[in-house]
């Protein structure tokens, strides 16, 4: 189930106790031997320069109750980051630490999904069965992954079997409204050369059961319960996913290999009617082709990569009354990287080269833009690696024109052997978007970039007493956000984007987890808490009643509780989680009250002539509650699902 | 005997106390929020002054509508939800007053929504509109209505309180004016004022103009003021429209200005429009003034209207879309005399004295 690694540290192998049981991300590179690893699949970008910043790991067990769903369901209900989903398999987007969703980059062996058009991901678009493994990163990593990542990071992991030979792994599953997942992972690994095949295919009507009570605050004095609300089926919102994504390596020599991995997708989605609208048959086609190419170099203490991505995204977007929209991008992107381990001392310097094309309609309404990018880390460790630190540095240019410099500091220190503290200070930015630049009639190119600075300090504890074992990280962190874009009126029925808002976050989160073996029983309990005040403290607007109130859909409070006990092939999941008030008026003269919502799980492993298989029931919205996370948009009441994987 | 914890079982001890100390700070740290309590009892009605009309955000179903005493200078807020028990609706977009009764143009809950006009009680609606955008009455129980999706405008009989039929027009058609039976009908997104003929329902003529009429207003020589919107390479035009002889004067924006909300004075001698700042025009110039009649001063305009028994223009600044609008009414002279705070995004202004 859910397991939950605490610091950078778990990224060392040579840290301490939590390491041992993390899962392993990009081994080849964390091995400091002459030789490399046979193969890498792929994982987390620089992993030995993370030192300070704060990763909540979801291993492949963590992902195992959410192989039918997609990434914004398994972050909802494994991670801190607040989803602002709108509805069953709805666009979906990530918001931490008081950041917007596109403050939260999403990536995938190192190369930044972000959309260039509007900058998010929509988390509900990437199915939780094509990857192995989420590393969440809180804070900013600017330094090392650009623009974009202001509130955090959400690195996508793909893991290696270690099995010789072929590995098939299948998922079947079923659940309520039609709803119907097939998925094949084919893992073939050689001495010399590794390559994985996932396919994977999605059904469902989706018309889930709500209940159509305006949830929206004040309501008005006559408004129904939504006790006394009869339930209905949401309309249009049908979904289909078929993916399918492939990995290749190739080792020769004793230290190098090459790679060559694709992504495929196409998601087809009906958008549901909200409370208050019309049902205009409005439906969105999302098409990605990634492409990556590496080649791998390590020769003593020196080792070099060269990547190259291209990334392709397609949203076509349809409905009634209005012309079909297709916005189409293409994003080349290159990169050279460079690291020296020689003992205590840790270098990593790059290159990065980007261009991107984004076309939206018409001809005319293509855009380009250009990225440089050079940025180096030195990373030192003292005292047998108790105490390590490191300090980066960016610098990127725009279309020519250099943005400010991006540094970031670091550090780690082994303060006990089971206790570690530890903390970075990050200066951080994200690029205006195509959409805020150059949306006809509406778009800003005159806009700057919002930028400003992270510090966090991680206090970690990880103990085991009498076969109870305890893992603690108490986090404070505080964050400046300078020139915050926000579209305000330009006239008419326009809009446009400007630098408005000078926005101040800060917070207190705590991770815990605490696990107790008694014969064949295992029993884990664990929770994330989360205290976030953000708010503007400066605008540009006249007489801005935003000033000093937290920010629009950011929860003051947010609280995960989870229990699981697993009794030799068997195991029982419960989940809770409680999202506070979330104000949807910058004046907070309108807001949604605070929900919880339950998921119960139940799994049980079996085999037959050696074959490994999971049988998994899940129940989603366990008590039945109607809760909107966006205004007007109600999320599903109760849902069941089933699935089967087998090991062949 | 007091026993010494060791170092482990210190640090369990603070792991736990951390743990539970964090939970019962963090359930504590919200507040339940209460709505305010509308203070101003809506018990005068015979009030004389301006409705004001809070568009709301789109699908959210927040619009209202307040209504500010002139006699008594206070602003009686969120009247339908008060008055009612109900909410108005999604995008309450404009209002005209027929009878005694209000006619709330609610866009995206496709209704007109009836209520009288003194005391705010809701008398029903009229549906089966796609996405409506203004009425214009007609006399005889007929009026018109604009939509934005619908590629027509709607013929309503205001007494059966039902849609009689519509006259296809291509488009999205907005503002519109009556002259001699005759009704020029906006097309926000075309290149034409189209004319109906209002006896028969039927569309006559069309004016070329430029691109994307968004406001209409008649003036004391009884020729249509038009602004259009542009689009490049069209800029944003000022057009004076003779009924029956088609375009006397047009006067051309810069390239980039995106000009809104047209307004007449009481008199109908003079124009207004928000251009960022608002700007005021003679109907006898030829030119563009050169200088603001009132400069916003960061503030973003969104709507406005005119009071023509008070003579004053009535303007609000939306700001950033998600919260109450600031409302200013300002005098012939360009002076402020007074500021207000009203609903969410303040589309329209509508004067009932």
């Amino acid at each position: 189930m859910f397991f939950l690694v605490l610091g950078n540290s778990i990224l060392l192998k040579d840290s301490h106790a939590q390491t041992k049981s993390a899962i392993k991300i990009g081994s080849n590179q964390i091995d400091s031997s002459k030789t490399l690893a046979p193969l890498q699949i792929n994982g987390i970008r620089y992993p030995h320069f993370f030192t300070g910043s704060k990763f909540s790991l979801l291993d492949s067990n963590s992902m195992a109750l959410y192989q039918q769903q997609n990434l914004s369901d398994l972050l909802m209900n494994q991670s801190m980051i607040f989803i602002k989903s709108y509805g069953g398999g709805m666009l979906a987007s990530p918001g931490f630490r008081g950041g917007n969703a596109n403050h939260t980059a999403v990536l995938w062996n190192g190369f930044n999904l972000q959309s260039p058009m509007n900058g998010q991901v929509d988390l509900a678009t990437i199915p939780s069965f094509l990857i192995e493994g989420v590393a969440i990163q809180y804070g900013s990593p600017a330094a090392l992954f650009g623009t974009g990542n202001i509130g955090g990071a959400v690195h996508l992991l793909s893991d290696e079997t270690k099995e010789k030979g072929f590995v098939t792994k299948l998922l079947l599953g079923t659940g309520s409204n039609a709803a119907y997942t097939g998925g094949a992972k084919i893992f073939l690994t050689q001495k010399k050369f590794r390559m994985q095949q996932k396919v994977y295919w999605q059904q469902a009507e989706n018309n889930y059961a709500y209940k159509a009570f305006d949830q929206l605050q004040p309501q008005a004095g006559n408004t129904v319960s939504a006790k006394d609300l009869q339930k209905l089926k949401m309309q249009n919102a049908a979904l289909s996913t078929v993916a399918w994504v492939q990995g290749y390596q190739y080792v020769f020599g004793l230290n190098q290999n090459i790679g060559l991995n694709t992504w495929v997708q196409k998601n087809e989605r009906e958008l549901p009617v909200p409370l208050h609208g019309s049902n205009t048959h409005a439906k969105q086609s999302d098409v990605t082709n990634k492409i990556l190419m590496d080649y791998h170099l390590k020769k003593s203490i020196y080792e070099m990569q060269a990547r190259y991505g291209y990334f392709y995204d397609m949203v076509e977007y349809q409905d009634d009354n209005s012309e079909i929209s297709k916005s189409v991008s293409h994003k080349h992107t290159a990169y050279l990287d460079n690291f020296i381990y020689q003992g205590n001392h840790h270098l990593q310097m790059s290159g990065m080269m980007q261009a991107t094309q984004a076309n939206l309609n018409t001809v005319a309404n293509t855009w380009n833009q250009k990225l440089i990018a050079v940025y180096a880390t030195y990373k030192r460790s003292h005292f047998e690696k108790l105490f390590q630190h490191q300090i980066s540095l960016r610098q990127e240019w725009v279309n020519g024109k250099p943005i400010p410099l991006m540094p970031s500091y670091g550090f780690n220190i082994h303060i006990h052997k089971s206790t570690s503290v530890y903390g970075n200070v990050a200066r951080s930015y994200r690029l205006p978007t195509f959409n805020d630049l150059y949306w006809p009639e509406m778009g800003n190119p005159n806009l700057e970039a919002e930028h400003g600075w992270n510090e966090e300090i991680t206090l970690a504890n990880y103990i085991s007493v009498k076969g109870v074992l305890v893992q603690t990280a108490l986090t404070v962190f505080n964050k400046t956000i300078q020139d915050w874009i926000l579209w305000v009126p330009k006239g008419g029925n326009l809009s446009t984007p400007m630098n408005v808002y000078q926005v101040w976050s800060r917070g207190v989160e705590l991770d815990w987890k605490m696990q107790k073996t008694n014969g064949n029983l295992l029993l884990k309990f664990g929770g994330l808490h989360d205290y976030t005040l953000a708010s503007p403290e400066a605008s540009h607007l006249v007489q801005d009643e935003s000033i000093g109130k937290q920010l629009i859909y950011t929860p003051k409070i947010k609280n995960q509780l989870q229990v699981t006990g697993i009794y030799k092939k068997t195991s029982l999941a419960y989940f809770f989680h409680y999202i506070g008030t979330r104000y949807v008026s910058s004046d907070h003269s309108n807001w949604l009250d605070p929900y919880t919502f339950s998921t119960l799980s139940v799994s049980h492993a079996f085999a037959v002539k050696k074959k490994q298989g999971t049988v998994q029931f899940l129940l989603n919205n366990l008590f039945n509650q109607t809760y909107q996370i966006m205004v007007n948009r109600p999320m599903p009441l109760i849902q069941y699902q089933i699935n089967l994987n087998l090991t062949i | 005997m007091l026993k010494i914890p060791s170092i482990r079982q210190f640090i369990k001890i603070r792991n736990l106390a951390l743990i539970a100390g964090f939970l019962i700070f963090n359930s504590s740290c919200e507040k339940k929020n209460i709505a305010p309590k509308n203070e101003v009892q809506i018990t005068d009605t015979t009030a004389k002054g301006f409705f004001i009309c809070y568009e709301g955000n789109f699908q959210w179903g927040n619009a209202d509508l307040g209504f500010y005493d002139t006699q008594k200078n206070i602003l009686h807020d969120n009247i339908y939800k008060e008055s009612n028990g109900k909410q108005l609706g999604d995008i309450l977009q404009s209002m005209v007053i027929e009878n005694d009764i209000a006619y709330l143009v609610v866009n995206n809950s496709q209704k007109i929504e009836l209520m009288d006009a003194k005391t705010y009680t809701s008398l029903g609606s009229i549906s089966g509109f796609n996405s409506p955008r203004f009425l214009l009455p007609l006399g005889s129980n007929k009026a018109y209505v604009s939509d934005l999706y619908e590629n027509a405008v709607w013929v309503v009989d205001l007494s059966l309180r039902q849609i009689t039929k519509k006259i296809a027009i291509k488009g999205w058609t907005e503002e519109m004016v009556v002259h001699n039976n005759l009704v020029y009908v906006c097309g926000l997104g075309s290149n034409y004022v189209y004319v109906l003929d209002a006896q028969i329902d039927a569309l006559v003529d069309s004016i070329y103009i430029g691109y994307g009429a968004q406001n209409m207003v008649l003036d004391q020589n009884e020729n249509i003021w038009v602004l259009t919107k542009g689009e490049k390479p069209i800029p944003a035009q000022m057009h004076c429209i003779k009924p029956g002889k088609g375009i006397e004067k047009t006067i051309n924006f810069n390239a980039n200005e995106t000009p809104t909300r047209l307004v007449c004075n009481g008199n109908k001698t003079k124009l207004f429009w928000i251009n960022k700042d608002i700007y005021s025009m003679g109907i006898n110039e030829t030119s563009m003034p050169v200088s603001s009649f009132y400069a916003a001063q960061g503030k973003n305009f969104y709507a406005m209207g005119f009071l023509p028994k008070q003579n004053q223009l009535v303007v609000s600044d939306a700001k950033d879309f998600v919260q109450k609008s600031d409302v200013f009414v300002i005098d012939s002279l360009g002076n402020k005399v007074l500021q207000m705070k009203a609903g969410i995004n303040v589309g329209y202004f509508l004067a009932n004295d």
